[in-house]
């Protein structure tokens, strides 16, 4: 009997864990055949690369924490990263009258006002009318998309790619940061970690993050016991804008330019990232610890895929499998807790 | 009440299992099943993973806008690319590749690396 018990509490562990096992054994297998994969330049490269998509699934994590999600992330970071660059510019395509760059904070106000709108709009609609969060994002989603397309045919610009981006704007976001081993660690890094270190203080230590939990797991419970939870409701999609407006702005100047694609599935990277780091379509579950490890975890493995040089349709597939992977020991987690 | 409906819940009920919240609200299923479908998808990811990895390389396109056709090529990641014959066209000299139509981004064909699969077009000077 004991023997049986001891088979099934491995059987648990491996099940429970069975996505970070194949991420870690895809790991040690690409370091095997692509040595360069575990150096300096290239582990600088994925630290990077987690840091300036963070931002994002910091902010939709709070949305899956209401048991929602929010699919119109990707195109705010679109519509921002497309102001930011039409204003932090040398070449006045989309404002032909504007002879100098904007300031820079200015600009990063905007787009942070500017998603925290869409968020407005999002949480608004989510809270007062009783909407589920799919119907609302994907509507705004949309929206926003159209808007980008008509941003983009502004002024002289015609639609086309924005680019020749003002350079304090680009210094103040891919400038080294500091050096380590002769390989640079861009700035943004330090934005990303400082928004981390931010969320987890709103997340833990405030009334709006603990309420933000109630409403999560007990939209009920949170009402009677005093929870505003239309406030919560519409400040957690409020951040979540704020978040994009950010990513916006520093993808902006690491791409070094911006189009109607920019940001194209960035939400469902997120998504993704969140449920693999824990974050439980449950309700009221989710940590940001959790978050950070899961898209760190996602940046490694198609980093990783790149490096063996798989072909990018099948990376889609590799992503959407590991999206039901993980939903599928969510739930179990949850099943078997007791 | 319907006889499926009576079987579930006389199932929830003999396992007290825990009903599944928020999104999953609607999702009935006992944790044998997930087991299974963890497993089979597991089975699968790999199996993609490992499809991916024996059909590895970025396809290398040529776009020689009018010029002679230039096969189109599979590169490794981080390497560097080669092009045997440079293509020619009537009444215009080739002054090299460029990642977009216009001739505005060139590729350096020392310096570049190949890191995803790309099209590169032939760049032509008025002879």
């Amino acid at each position: 009997m004991a023997e049986k018990e001891k088979l099934k509490k491995i059987g648990d562990i491996l099940l429970n864990n069975a996505m970070y096992i194949i991420i870690a054994v895809a790991v040690v297998y690409i370091a095997i055949m692509r040595p360069t994969f575990i150096k300096l330049p290239s582990i600088v490269n994925i630290l990077s690369l987690t840091a300036a998509k963070l931002p994002i699934a910091l902010g939709i994590g709070g949305c899956i924490v209401l048991t929602g999600t929010d699919i119109s992330a990707g195109r705010v970071v679109g519509l921002t990263a497309c102001i930011s660059a039409s204003l932090l510019t040398t070449v006045f395509k989309v404002f032909p009258g504007m002879t100098s760059a904007a300031p820079l904070p200015l600009v990063l106000l905007l787009v942070i006002g500017v998603g925290a709108l869409v968020g407005f709009v999002n949480g608004f609609s989510v809270a007062k009318f009783k909407l589920h969060p799919f119907i609302v994002t994907l509507s705004t989603q949309l929206i926003v998309y159209g808007i980008i397309l008509m941003y983009l045919m502004r002024g002289v610009n015609n639609g086309q790619t924005l680019s020749g981006l003002a350079d304090n704007y680009r210094s103040f976001i891919t400038g080294t940061l500091f050096s380590i081993g002769g390989v640079a660690v861009p700035k943004y890094v330090l934005y990303s970690f400082i928004l981390t270190i931010i969320m987890w203080i709103i997340w833990n230590k405030t009334t709006f993050g603990k309420n933000m939990f109630a409403v999560g797991s007990n939209e009920e419970a949170a009402n009677v016991s005093g929870v505003n939870v239309m406030r919560t409701i519409i400040m957690v999609f409020m951040l979540a804008g704020m978040m994009y407006g950010i990513t916006g702005f520093l993808d902006g100047a690491r791409i070094a330019s911006a189009n109607a694609n920019t940001g194209l599935n960035y939400e469902c990277d997120a998504i993704a990232a969140c449920v693999i780091g824990g974050v439980s379509f449950v309700g009221g579950i989710g940590r940001i610890s959790g978050i950070v490890v899961g898209v760190l975890l996602l940046q490694i493995i198609f980093t990783g895929l790149n490096f063996l040089a798989v072909d990018a349709n099948m990376l889609y597939i590799i992503k959407g499998l590991i999206i039901l992977i993980a939903c599928a020991i969510d739930m179990r987690k949850y099943l078997v807790r007791k | 009440m319907t006889e499926q409906n009576r079987q579930n819940l006389e199932q929830n009920n003999s396992t007290s299992q825990r009903q599944l919240r928020g999104l999953y609200s609607k999702v009935n299923i006992s944790v044998k099943s997930l087991n299974i479908i963890i497993i089979v998808l597991a089975v699968a990811l790999v199996a993609c993973m490992a499809i991916g990895v024996s059909n590895a390389g970025f396809t290398v396109q040529f776009d020689s806008l009018g010029g002679t056709t230039v096969e189109s090529q599979k590169y490794m990641y981080g390497e560097l690319i080669t092009v045997p014959n440079p293509p020619t066209r009537e009444g215009y000299l080739f002054d090299g590749w460029y990642l977009d139509q216009n001739a505005t981004r060139p590729w350096d064909l020392e310096n570049d690396i190949v890191t995803e699969s790309i099209t590169l077009y032939a760049g032509w000077r008025l002879q």
